[in-house]
């Protein structure tokens, strides 16, 4: 969900190197321009899909990740194209402004968290999202013999994978920790591969 | 043939009519056969041999006793009733009339054997007896037996032996005091006038020559009978006895029966005779101890029948309704009164004469407990009342209890069985309908009443003990407290008496007091309204299990009841419809599948099939029953005797229980863990009665 | 007092059980630990004949309001404590039924441990009830946990037993 190859055309003048003004933007845009639901029928939602994808897998966790790594990605790929109509922000220029942007912006958006940003490798290709909070894993408990498998909120891993693909991003994103394991904290790492340059239609820019 | 009132008292000797369903009213029954009109057998030394040569039997008494109980039955000549076709005590309209009656010895036999003990059972006995019985049950059955009517039967068998003494005597009622007395002479053993007219004077006189004759009965209340027994076979001794009834109607104002007892012949059809179900408790432990039967000719059976139902029909009967009128006239109508009636009247009355009235009509008996005697006013009314209840008329018998209980009130001993024969009187049907209201208002209370009396007296009694200890100890200081007790007649202590002797009032009343309850419950039971009327019924069986002495048998007798109890306990409206334990004990079909009906559980588990959906949601049941009945609770109950049951070795019982648990128990997946009582009694029961489970 | 709690499914199924005694006192008798659970199933006639009624009168000294039918003017959830419901020779049994017909039902005994009747301390047995209420809301709310099932989370465990220390077995 960075932002990519937006030009700044018609979007406010967002000096996005300002961590605080971007949250003041980020906020504004979560109070007044986004419709939201029931918190808990969203949780109830998500886990109702995870816990049906359990059953229907016959408890073999390790597709479950995997769906729901593919759901999340379909769903990136169309929300870019919301986020960027809705924030009309920048191309960024930088991996560390990528993570910026989707941790105090995306991430606020749709679901009002901002995670931390942090574990930067040393060639600033690799970085961590540590989330506090998760609306998403709320009242969840794993049951016993998923809670080594299965990776609950996988789903935000597609997400971001299909967002970043779609702007010329391809990274890796997978959980290496997740509270509902019993971990301290939900850590998603995010892995820069390659910016792919040749996938720019002809004539966009 | 259907099951008679007999038949299921003595179910254990029928257990073929095991699987019939209880029959209808049985607790009335019960009630009445319990405070039948008692008839005395006194009979000479020579026809007393007599019949011991010929039937085997001690005495005449011995043999009469087996016709007591419900006449209008003739249990004991079975065959016969069949081809007759003799209306049945089930049937409507015989309700009304007073068919039951109880033999006993003569009267200086229970006067000189339990003249000092007031206890109207002791519940050690009683537990011997539950104990032989017990055995009894396991000897006659199997551990399949049906079960069901058995246990009720049991409950009633102990039921009837608490609540009833043929034997015993008490001064304040007259439940138990000779209404007839046969008095038997043997023809065929040329016993003549001389020796019925010696029988009526040593009748007669009997509270002159015994010495310690307790002054509240009155020989004049006893009707003398005499019974003539004859050969069957000599037309001889048919005409002397004829010519006999006619002097001694004449000479000594007294009726006679006739009675062919003797020379039947021994090809006769005969008869096992069955033990008789109202009997003192020291005569059915005997009974039971030696197993022999005894067996009489059956047309002799249904000829004793007939005559003891000219004595009841034609002579007891009237007597009683003679005595009553009279009583009605000379004591109830001018107590009913306008002077009488008004407490304000009655306060001036009392205040101008004060030692008319209570001064004459209280006398001590020689432990210094202030008794009635039978003259007095006070236990007349108490008579009439006692005597309206035991031939149905409950309305009569309501309002002289009720008017009577008025005059108690300084005399707890009096009130308290006054108190509580009111309330049982309108149970037993004094009102046509019993409604909630009257249960709230009047008969509950009266109970609560009565049993808070019996607790006084017992605590009376108690005092008066300690106290007889205290003055024992220090002479001197007697006369004090002499003087600071003496507030009623009844606290004057014969300061000679030993110690001992004054515990059994105080253990007395306690008995009457688990009878009261005991009674109460079980009146309440028979109430068509199970609903509002088993909390009433179930309250006094747990005091009875909390307050009351009484053995382990009995009390797991009464954890057993109680169950029953619950599971009466459905409200009207829901009655035949699925109540939600149904549905869940029915619905699961891994557990249901026992092999005998393998072929409805496939159907039953294609149903569940489309309900499988439904697990997650509340399960479908008629949603109107919920909370209208009481089956877990009966459950447990049920549990808790089979449980009790086991503790006292009693594992047949026990198994029986537990196959009743196991209806509800058995699908439900907690009740059946590892560490739980279920479990540890199935294992301990499969190891007693050798059977797989 | 030690006490023996348990919530109670629509199939009368215990969907969670505890125990709760403290080491400064007795816990049950082990011939009251194998009939606990049929005590509590045995009470659930009552909380099914309570449920329906406007005003139950079981409880002693019951100040709920109005029956678990609340009325249209109260809105507050104190009418799903229903106080004492039963009693079973000295223990106390209290119970709780939740909007989804879920029965909390628990046995008190008195710290005597036999004998005399069992004082129920209603606002402290009414804090814990409702507290593992929302407890019980959240359990249910875990898309893993379906309903009717036992609940087998640790740590609704621990949270109800530290409720438990809290209100009850102080």
């Amino acid at each position: 969900m960075s932002s990519g190859s937006g030009n700044v055309q018609n979007g406010p003048a967002v000096s996005t190197s300002s961590k605080k003004s971007l949250r003041v933007f980020s906020d504004d845009i979560w109070k007044n321009k986004t419709a939201k639901i029931n918190a808990e029928l969203f949780t109830l939602t998500y886990g109702s899909i995870v816990s049906q994808l359990c059953t229907d897998f016959q408890r073999d966790f390790n597709k479950v990740n995997d769906q729901l790594f593919a759901m999340g990605y379909n769903i990136g790929l169309r929300l870019i194209e919301d986020f960027l109509a809705r924030t009309a922000l920048p191309r960024c220029d930088t991996l560390v402004k990528t993570s910026e942007v989707i941790s105090k912006c995306a991430f606020k958006i749709f679901l009002n968290m901002t995670p931390q940003v942090s574990n930067w490798s040393n060639n600033k290709d690799v970085f961590s999202l540590i989330l506090d909070e998760n609306p998403l894993s709320d009242f969840v408990e794993l049951p016993m013999d998923a809670s080594k498998e299965l990776w609950y909120s996988n789903i935000l891993c597609g997400v971001l994978k299909g967002a970043m693909e779609m702007v010329q991003l391809d990274c890796d994103v997978w959980f290496v920790s997740d509270v509902l394991r019993g971990d301290q904290h939900s850590e998603i790492r995010v892995k820069l591969n390659r910016i792919l340059k040749d996938e720019i239609p002809a004539g966009e820019d | 043939m259907p099951l008679s009132y007999e038949k299921y008292m003595n179910l254990i000797y029928h257990l073929d009519y095991s699987e019939e369903p209880i029959p209808t009213e049985i607790s009335k029954k019960v009630v009445s056969n319990s405070i039948s009109p008692i008839v005395t057998v006194t009979s000479s030394p020579e026809i007393d041999q007599h019949v011991q040569e010929s039937y085997g039997l001690d005495s005449l008494y011995m043999l009469l006793r087996y016709f007591g109980d419900c006449i209008t039955d003739r249990d004991q000549a079975e065959e016969d009733v069949a081809t007759s076709g003799r209306p049945r005590s089930n049937s409507l309209f015989q309700r009304e009339v007073s068919q039951f009656i109880r033999f006993t010895r003569p009267l200086p036999d229970l006067i000189g054997t339990r003249d000092t003990h007031d206890l109207l059972f002791d519940y050690h006995s009683l537990e011997v007896f539950l104990k032989k019985y017990l055995e009894l049950v396991e000897i006659r059955t199997t551990s399949d037996t049906p079960h069901r009517l058995l246990r009720h039967s049991t409950y009633h068998k102990f039921f009837t032996t608490a609540i009833s003494s043929t034997a015993h005597l008490s001064p304040y009622e007259s439940f138990n005091h000779p209404v007839v007395s046969l008095l038997a002479i043997d023809i065929s053993k040329n016993q003549t006038y001389e020796n019925a007219r010696d029988l009526l004077i040593a009748f007669k006189n009997m509270h002159n020559q015994l010495p310690n004759f307790p002054n509240f009965i009155n020989i004049n209340d006893i009707l003398p009978v005499f019974l003539l027994c004859y050969d069957e076979n000599s037309r001889e001794q048919f005409e002397t006895c004829q010519s006999l009834t006619k002097m001694l109607k004449k000479q000594l104002f007294v009726e006679s029966i006739l009675l062919p007892l003797w020379n039947y012949q021994s090809s006769a059809k005969k008869v096992v005779l069955h033990q008789p179900i109202m009997s003192s408790l020291e005569e059915t432990m005997l009974s039971m101890m030696n197993d022999t039967t005894f067996e009489l000719p059956l047309q002799l059976a249904n000829t004793i029948y007939d005559r003891v139902s000219i004595l009841t029909n034609d002579l007891m009967i009237p007597f009683m309704k003679r005595k009553i009128s009279f009583w009605e006239e000379t004591i109830l109508q001018p107590r009913k009164s306008i002077f009488q009636n008004s407490k304000f009247f009655r306060r001036l009355i009392t205040k101008s004469a004060p030692s008319l009235n209570e001064g004459n009509s209280i006398t001590h008996n020689n432990y210094g407990l202030a008794y009635f005697p039978a003259t007095s006013n006070e236990f007349l009314m108490r008579k009439l009342a006692d005597w309206s209840f035991m031939i149905s008329d409950f309305k009569t018998a309501y309002s002289t209890y009720e008017l009577l209980s008025r005059d108690l009130d300084s005399n707890p001993e009096y009130l308290a069985p006054c108190l509580e024969w009111c309330a049982l009187a309108v149970l037993m049907g004094a009102q046509s309908i019993v409604t909630v209201k009257m249960i709230k208002n009047d008969i509950d209370p009266l109970i609560t009443r009565a049993l808070k009396t019996y607790e006084l007296c017992a605590n009376r009694a108690r005092e008066k003990k300690s106290l007889v200890v205290k003055t024992s100890k220090s002479a001197n200081t007697s006369p004090v407290l002499r003087q600071g007790t003496e507030k009623s007649p009844a606290e004057i202590i014969a300061y000679d008496d030993d110690a001992q002797s004054m515990t059994a009032p105080s253990q007395s009343a306690q008995s009457y007091e688990t009878r009261c309850m005991l009674l109460a419950a079980e009146l309440f039971l028979s109430l068509s309204d199970t609903w509002t009327s088993t909390p009433y019924a179930i309250k006094y069986l747990e005091t009875i299990l909390d307050e009351c002495a009484i053995g382990p048998l009995s009390e797991v007798l009464i954890w057993e009841r109680l169950a029953y109890c619950y599971a009466l306990r459905i409200d009207p409206r829901t009655r035949g419809r699925k109540t939600p334990s149904d549905v869940i004990s029915s619905s699961d079909p891994e557990k249901t599948a026992r092999p005998e009906n393998v072929g409805d559980v496939k159907e039953e588990s294609s149903d569940d099939d489309n309900s499988c959906d439904d697990n997650y949601k509340l399960p479908k049941y008629d949603v109107a029953s919920v909370g209208l009945s009481r089956r877990r609770k009966s459950t447990l109950f049920e549990l808790i005797a089979a449980k009790k049951w086991s503790e006292s070795n009693q594992w047949r019982r026990s198994y029986w229980s537990f196959k009743d648990v196991e209806q509800m128990y058995g699908n439900l997946e907690f009740a059946n863990r590892k560490n739980l009582i279920l479990e540890r009694l199935k294992m301990e029961i499969q190891e007693h009665e050798k059977i797989h489970m | 007092m030690p006490c023996y709690f348990a919530i109670i499914g629509s199939r009368d199924n215990p969907i969670y059980e505890a125990e709760f005694t403290s080491p400064h006192l007795n816990s049950f008798p082990s011939e009251l630990k194998e009939l606990n659970p049929f005590i509590l199933h045995a009470s659930l006639d009552i909380i099914e004949d309570l449920q329906w009624q406007s005003n139950p009168q079981s409880g002693v000294g019951t100040n709920t309001s109005g029956g678990f039918l609340r009325s249209r003017h109260s809105n507050n959830n104190d009418n799903c404590y229903l106080s004492k419901i039963d009693h079973f020779y000295g223990l106390a049994i209290t119970g709780y039924l939740s909007y989804g017909n879920m029965k909390f039902v628990m046995i008190h005994s008195n710290s005597a441990g036999n004998g005399g009747t069992t004082q129920i301390d209603d606002p402290q047995v009414r804090a814990f009830y409702q507290e593992v209420h929302e407890l019980y809301v959240k359990a249910l709310l875990n898309p893993f946990y379906k309903l009717n099932d036992p609940i087998t989370s640790p740590v609704f465990d621990s949270k109800v037993r530290s409720l438990a220390k809290k209100y009850l077995t102080k």
